[in-house]
């Protein structure tokens, strides 16, 4: 037990030292963690710190964080050409702001940013009078592969919003003490922004020759180019790419294994020779929506596959995580007989990443969303290593509905939790409106 | 010729391979109606089932309309006019500032096959066009798509522009897209919803009163 723990320790230490180099505040709190995680309880945990005492297996409370950019822009009333078009930097202000007032424990200040690469060759972008701009997939850039020719590769800070995403990534470090990281387009999800996701999905079979050619042409010339645009304007070291298009039940398993492991590990590849590490997410997501078409095998089998899509063909097992759909729906048992029939060596069970769905998270009722937060610690979170994400929070999202959620994991989840949770008291917790918050904490 | 050409192309649209040499072949011996009822009705039906199975992803969804897409617009041409089969005219649109298409056209194409006359007013449709067309289409059902939680609540404003020009009453009304749900489409105002192209299609056949 002393040398697996000393083992672990010694594993999170590796990974603070790295940490620090991105964002010396990470590092602290990740320190934070370690030590909270090794026995030292009066530490008070916050932020990354929390979520390392999670890996770790033994912290305060599950963390939380959200992908809510809509929410976000909502909340915080910014227009939405500002917010999302021109003015990177108060995007992630208001991020950090919302994920503040919810007292989530990460800031995840993420637009449309699966659409920047494509928007900058001149894919063109709509932008309706609300919502997140999207690319017009019935006009697509690449309507014929032979068309990648005439695309003129420029990444420089007036095309598109390259400007409004460089500042955005400084502004990461310095409003919200994160590491800069750049959100981006997986090789597939651009694939399908530049030629559109029918487009690709017909070449697969029309012209797979050609396809390959486009899929090679992003990994090897439009991606390296794009990651190195904003490394010279931010320093990035670290990439998160993002892969919705690739979500099942949007390509077959087959497809995954020809179209999105290889030229993910190719990005990657590249990529390392220029100094930036990449993590691919999203890719491979069992995002099912009907209960009645849902099945257990294809949840494991995309949980491997995704963790190939992230390290390559040679990964044996998956991580178990829930990402997009209906998941408060999903029997958690089969997530927790997962964790723990592929625990690793010297860490143990698997961590958990469960999630609670924008539709659910958005229609509610309160007590509905707490009951899933009580069965989520009682069910996956007694062991420690659980994470809860908010995939999407729908803009109309009551605000009390996510503050409950918040609540129910400090309560729920407090360690250690108690044997009966139906024994345990909860109490919606008060809070202040966003703008009178705002106006004491900004 | 057998009725073998039938079951190829019900086949050839199942799998969504290319199908239009065999409905030509087939035209030589069959109607356009006996055509698309049999086989090709039939193979999206066939395709739908194996979805809703969870056998099929959305690529195999979309192979399948292509195949469909490409014979449908022939054997329309074909058929006698004022055919009986159609069981109603289907009135479709994705609201004002919502620019996704996709979803849209996955639901037209498999409504087609299953029966319905499909107009299409394609996305970013002001909500007074969707008044001015229901008045002069007059479709059986009005299918209303939103695929952003900040478009959605445009549904119940384009419902309650229906209500105020008395066009509400008689016309049925779907509401469709990722964000909406079955009882969310109901607070709207809606009669109906689909999940995906085969529950919209299941869902407006029962509003037709139609067995699906």
């Amino acid at each position: 037990v002393k040398r697996k723990s000393l083992l672990r320790t010694g594993l999170a230490v590796a990974g603070a030292v790295a940490a620090y180099k991105a964002s010396p505040g990470y590092a602290r709190d990740s320190l934070k963690g370690i030590a909270y995680a090794a026995g030292l309880r009066n530490i008070n945990l916050e932020g990354m710190g929390r979520v390392t005492a999670a890996a770790l297996g033994r912290t305060d409370y599950p963390p939380c964080f959200a992908q809510m950019s809509e929410h976000v822009q909502h909340i915080a009333s910014i227009p939405p050409p500002e917010f999302y078009l021109t003015n990177g930097r108060a995007m992630v202000e208001a991020h950090k702001l919302v994920s503040d007032w919810y007292g989530m424990d990460l800031v995840l200040p993420y637009t449309d940013n699966y659409n920047i690469e494509a928007e900058a060759l001149g894919a063109k972008l709509v932008c309706g009078d609300v919502d997140m701009p999207t690319i017009d997939q019935s006009q697509p850039l690449i309507k014929n592969i032979g068309d990648i020719d005439r695309i003129d590769i420029d990444f420089s800070r007036d095309k598109g919003r390259i400007g409004y995403v460089a500042d955005g990534v400084n502004a990461m470090k310095e409003i919200c003490n994160e590491p800069k990281i750049l959100c981006f387009s997986a090789p597939f999800s651009l694939a399908a922004g530049l030629h559109s996701y029918p487009g690709v999905i017909r070449d697969m079979r029309r012209d797979p020759k050609a396809l390959h050619e486009l899929f090679a042409w992003i990994t090897d010339e439009v991606q390296p180019r794009f990651l190195a645009a904003i490394q010279k304007e931010t320093g990035i070291r670290l990439g998160l790419a993002g892969d919705a298009w690739a979500a099942f039940p949007n390509v077959t398993f087959e497809m995954a294994e020809e179209w999105v492991v290889p030229y993910n590990a190719r990005l990657r590849r590249n990529m390392r020779k220029k100094g930036i590490a990449l993590v691919m997410l999203g890719g491979a997501d069992y995002c099912e929506e009907r209960q009645d078409r849902f099945k257990r095998e294809l949840m494991e089998e995309s949980w491997l596959m995704q963790a190939r899509t992230i390290m390559g063909r040679r990964v044996k097992r998956g991580v178990p995580l829930m990402l997009m759909g209906p998941t408060h729906e999903w029997p958690l048992e089969w997530l927790k007989e997962y964790a723990q029939s592929n625990a690793l060596p010297v860490y143990g069970k698997m961590p958990v990443l469960a999630s609670i769905s924008a539709k659910f998270i958005r229609e509610g009722p309160r007590e509905a969303i707490v009951e899933y937060v009580k069965r989520l610690v009682d069910v996956l979170g007694r062991e420690g290593k659980l994470f809860l994400l908010f995939p999407q929070i729908p803009a109309s999202t009551p605000p009390e509905h996510v503050h409950a959620v918040v609540q129910a994991l400090k309560t729920f989840g407090r360690s250690p939790v108690p044997e009966n949770l139906d024994e345990v008291k909860f109490e919606m917790p008060f809070f202040e409106p966003f703008d009178q918050w705002r106006k004491k904490h900004w | 010729m057998t009725m073998e050409i039938l079951e190829a192309i019900k086949t050839n649209v199942v799998k969504g391979e290319p199908v239009l040499g065999l409905v030509e072949e087939a035209l030589r011996s069959y109607r356009a109606e006996d055509i698309l009822n049999q086989a090709v009705v039939p193979g999206v039906l066939e395709a739908g089932r194996l979805w809703e199975e969870g056998e099929y992803f959305l690529p195999d969804i979309i192979f399948v309309t292509d195949s469909f897409k490409e014979v449908f617009g022939v054997l329309r041409e074909k058929k006698p006019k004022g055919d009986e089969s159609i069981i109603g005219k289907y009135l479709i649109g994705v609201v004002q500032g919502d620019m996704h298409d996709l979803g849209k056209s996955l639901v037209i194409a498999i409504l087609s096959a299953g029966g319905f006359e499909v107009i299409d007013l394609g996305f970013d449709v002001p909500i007074q066009t969707f008044v001015e067309k229901v008045r002069e289409i007059k479709p059986d059902i009005l299918g209303i798509g939103a695929y952003m939680s900040t478009t959605m609540l445009i549904i119940r404003d384009v419902i309650e522009a229906l209500r105020s020009a008395g066009l509400r009453g008689g016309l049925k009304i779907m509401a469709g897209g990722a964000p909406i749900t079955s009882q969310f489409a109901i607070d709207l105002g809606a009669d109906g919803y689909g999940r995906d192209a085969m529950e919209a299609l299941k869902n407006a056949r029962q509003l037709m009163g139609v067995e699906s």
